[in-house]
């Protein structure tokens, strides 16, 4: 076992405990505060799997913007101030499906037969590479890509906007 | 050469003058008359520069024969194409309708308005005319037959739309009905008969079919039809000419369709669309002659028509239901001529019969409009309160009794000489029994029409002679049927830059000259003038001795006064067989297709709405419970097949 | 390196673990935590396929790029569904998805 798969194991522990936590905690801040672990989490796997890149990106966008944009959110809707359950009344069967997809899961990974690499032979990503592609075959993508943000955001703000006589 | 292979611009430019009629309707001022007017008289100074180059082709050994489209629609084995073919045939006509086209809505005009208002739906009237115009040019230069179905179903349609024009009034509403139907019967027939010849040929150009109809029988290429599928397809195309040219047994509609404005009969079911039937058979003459047979089928309808229609416009007293049995049979007449296989002599007669009809249509016109009565009892008199459209109708009627040297003594010669030198005397004898009729129907027409005392001193003090726009269509036409007939002679169609005379023009399969015959022209001048005389003897005066003659017989006078129960039979059919079999089919229709193959569904999934939508929460951590379960079994079912 | 099946593995965990919140939790909020953490397992598949196939698929970069739009129109969707949450709680006073039924005819 090399220090790589150690830290890998380790990244996955907190990453799991991280999303145990955003399903579990009592407290909805503490929801959104486990979340920022299981993000950062991610973004150590992305790391492990030599694409910096995306980690870089996975920090910013999520740990930045989307967790802010949630604890705004949670501020509010006043969420703290009201207590009360925070579970609907679908546990056990969730709990089933989610343990039943995670079986299937885990079957179908190991009885499948993955043509990849040896994994001690695969090679870092450049930086640069990725750039390359992303602007020469994936330029339209990137673009429409594009598109979808502003929409999305002039969407958020219309949906924010007071109703007609709302103060 | 241009305009040969630009021909289509002249049913184009009507057709763009009624989509911007229908898109802007009353907002165009004046209803758009003018519009409508302009785009036909393009199309008739377009006329001539197609003529130009289709004559300057034939001088130049190149046949002035065009042909130009494209595929519109392109299927398996299946071509839908927009084609259009510049002949001789197609010539004649395109020259014929667009002139009576603009000399009529030229009148109608004056006709379509009461005190100088404009009748209501003015412009639609116009815009009808502008789509018929589009219409039948489009059938005259269509190369193909289902584009010729197209257009012709498109004249039909407009056909329809003018004789119910006056909708308000019910008898206008059942005789547009009754032309639709009647029509439609024959209709259905040309769509079989064109179904067929495809599924034999693979082709609907009408040079392919006439070629695949001739291999086998007249040079020596394997036969592509046997002669049974062949005369079947053929003469279920000949119905479709029937229909529309009103042929018995189908002519009931014609004299009804005299419901509408009178310019419309005189355009529509006088002069172009009547004869698209003629005027189909006439492009499809070889396949007519290849057919065993066919020539004869068509010989004896034209002949029976054009006797029984001559009976029966002896009794009419309505003047345009008099005219209107007279162009049943004048087209039967014309069939007879084709029957015999003489092309050139069945348009001649089509081309001076379009005029000298459209010209009595005008006339008849004019007396109703001025004097808003079309009963013939209650008119007469007339000529010296309207001088003018007197002695053009006069002229008009001496060309169909074929008096020389109007047009109608030319053409109707010519079908006399045809029909002697290819068919048997009874036949000769019948025609010129036919012509005698034709007279005779004509002069009583004018004779208590315009001539005589007046019966009503009303209506008398009503009538002036109608204004400038009626009239100088009337002049035109009158002068057109004095000179139109010498275009017979070689000479004058040289002397016009054309190869020779009609018959040097328009031919299959080989030019004719024009064939004087003494004896006949003595003995169809003599037939002519007896009925003249015998309309004078007869209805002269009180029409003492013709109420004798009808008193002689009364069954025979009672027959025909019903002409001949033709239009009881129908209803009777109608009655006894296709209403009950639409009964039978409307609660076929009800039971099994409404009740439970319509509302059977729909029931059951309102039924089971009602009770499901108890099941149906709003809430989402219900639908997402759903949709995770949905997704888990369709992966579920993805992983068992893949294993 | 990890073989891919561990990883695989571990993003499989993630998801279910996302997948239960989804179902289970009540705030609004905290379901679309929820489709983050589903969403991220996903995008961790992806990585690990393009960088496990790199050499054995000709040296494609498309899983990469996948995870970036991923997160792009994660940010989006983030974005909207936090605007409609605000607009649910301000018209209805709560921010509980089943004390909502708007869903329905």
């Amino acid at each position: 076992m090399s220090a790589t798969e150690i830290v890998f194991y380790g990244i996955a522990f907190v990453m799991i405990g991280g999303g145990l936590g955003v399903v579990l905690a009592r407290n909805i801040v503490h929801s959104a505060l486990a979340l920022i672990l299981a993000l950062g989490a991610v973004a150590g796997i992305y790391v492990i799997l030599t694409v910096e890149f995306l980690a870089l990106t996975q920090l910013v966008v999520y740990g930045g913007a989307v967790i802010m944009l949630v604890l705004f959110a949670l501020m509010l809707t006043r969420a703290r101030e009201r207590p009360q359950a925070l579970f609907g009344k679908n546990r056990p069967i969730a709990f089933t499906i989610a343990a039943g997809l995670l079986a299937a899961f885990v079957a179908g990974i190991v009885a499948s037969e993955w043509a990849t690499a040896n994994p001690d032979d695969i090679e870092p990503v450049p930086f640069q590479e990725i750039g390359d592609v992303l602007f020469s075959a994936w330029a339209v993508p990137f673009e429409v890509i594009s598109v979808v943000l502003v929409i999305a955001m002039a969407g958020a703000i219309l949906l924010s906007q007071p109703d007609q006589g709302e103060q | 050469m241009y305009w040969l292979d630009h021909a289509w611009i002249i049913p184009a430019i009507p057709a763009c003058a009624f989509i911007a009629l229908f898109v802007l309707g009353n907002r165009i001022p004046r209803g758009g008359d003018w519009l409508s007017i302009t785009a036909i008289a393009s199309g008739f100074v377009l006329f001539f520069f197609v003529l130009e180059a289709h004559l300057d082709s034939i001088q130049a050994g190149l046949g002035g024969l065009s042909n130009v489209g494209f595929n519109w629609l392109q299927f398996e084995g299946f071509t839908l194409r927009i084609g259009f073919t510049v002949d001789s045939i197609a010539l004649v006509m395109l020259g014929v309708v667009t002139l009576v086209a603009l000399l009529v809505q030229i009148y109608s005009v004056a006709y379509m308005r009461h005190h100088g208002k404009p009748e209501p739906r003015y412009w639609w009237y116009f815009a009808v005319h502008s789509l018929f115009v589009a219409a039948m040019l489009a059938l005259v230069l269509a190369d193909n037959l289902l584009f010729l179905y197209i257009a012709w179903e498109g004249v039909g349609l407009c056909s329809f739309l003018l004789i119910g024009f006056y909708y308000e009034k019910r008898s206008a509403v059942e005789a547009a009905k009754k032309a639709f139907v009647t029509t439609r019967l024959g209709d259905v027939g040309l769509l079989i008969g064109i179904i067929l010849l495809w599924r034999a040929t693979g082709s609907f150009q009408i040079s392919d079919i006439i070629a695949a109809a001739q291999a086998g029988r007249t040079n020596d290429l394997a036969p592509v039809m046997s002669d049974g599928y062949l005369i079947l397809a053929t003469l279920m195309v000949f119905l479709g000419a029937m229909g529309k040219s009103a042929q018995f047994p189908f002519h009931v509609w014609l004299p009804d369709a005299m419901e509408g404005p009178t310019p419309v009969s005189a355009l529509i079911h006088a002069a172009t669309m009547v004869v698209a039937g003629v005027y189909l058979v006439a492009r499809l003459l070889p396949l007519f002659d290849a057919t065993p047979g066919a020539l004869q089928v068509v010989t004896a309808v034209g002949l029976t028509t054009a006797l029984l229609a001559g009976v029966l416009a002896l009794v009419q007293t309505d003047i345009k239901r008099v005219l209107a049995y007279s162009t049943v049979s004048q087209l039967g007449f014309m069939f007879v001529a084709l029957g015999a296989g003489a092309v050139g002599v069945a348009i001649f007669h089509l081309l001076t019969h379009a005029v000298f009809k459209a010209l009595l249509f005008l006339g008849s016109g004019s007396v109703i409009h001025m004097t808003e009565e079309q009963d013939a009892r209650r008119l007469g008199g007339l000529w010296w309160r309207m001088p003018i459209t007197t002695l053009t109708f006069a002229i008009g009627a001496l060309a169909l009794a074929g008096i020389p040297p109007l047009a109608g003594f030319f053409s109707k010669d010519e079908i006399f000489v045809v029909v002697n030198a290819y068919q048997s005397d009874v036949v000769l004898i019948l025609m010129g029994l036919a012509a005698f009729l034709s007279a005779l129907y004509m002069a009583r027409l004018v004779i208590i029409t315009f001539l005589g005392s007046p019966k009503d001193l009303a209506m008398i003090r009503r009538a002036r002679e109608a204004p400038l726009l009626m009239v100088g269509p009337l002049l035109i036409l009158a002068v057109l049927t004095l000179l139109v007939g010498f275009f017979a002679f070689d000479q004058v169609g040289r002397a016009l830059g054309f190869p020779g005379g009609i018959n040097n023009y328009v031919y299959f399969p080989l030019p004719e000259t024009f064939h004087f015959d003494d004896t006949i022209a003595a003995a169809t001048g003599v037939a002519s003038l007896a009925g003249i005389g015998a309309a004078f003897w007869l209805f002269w005066g009180r029409a003492e001795r013709a109420q004798r003659l009808a008193a002689f017989a009364p069954p025979v006078t009672v027959l025909v006064q019903n002409k001949f129960y033709m239009d009881d039979l129908y209803q009777a059919a109608i009655d006894r067989l296709v209403l009950p079999a639409g009964r039978a089919v409307a609660v076929f229709d009800r039971v099994v297709v409404n009740d439970t193959g319509i509302n059977g569904p729909a029931d059951f999934t309102r039924y089971g709405a009602s009770w499901m939508r108890y099941h149906v929460t709003g809430r989402i951590p219900d639908y997402a419970l759903f949709m995770v379960l949905g997704i888990a079994a369709a992966g579920a079912l993805g992983f068992l097949v893949r294993l | 390196m990890p073989p891919l099946e561990h990883v695989l593995v571990v993003s499989a965990i993630l998801f279910s673990i996302g997948v239960y919140g989804v179902l289970t939790r009540r705030n609004a909020v905290n379901i679309l935590m929820s489709v983050e953490l589903m969403l991220n397992a996903v995008s961790i598949n992806m990585v690990a396929f393009a960088i496990y196939g790199r050499v054995a698929f000709d040296n494609t970069f498309t899983g990469i790029i996948f995870a970036f739009f991923i997160v792009v129109v994660a940010a989006a969707e983030v974005a909207l569904a936090l605007g409609i949450v605000v607009r649910l709680f301000r018209n209805r006073a709560t921010a509980n998805v089943d004390e909502v039924n708007l869903l329905k005819w």
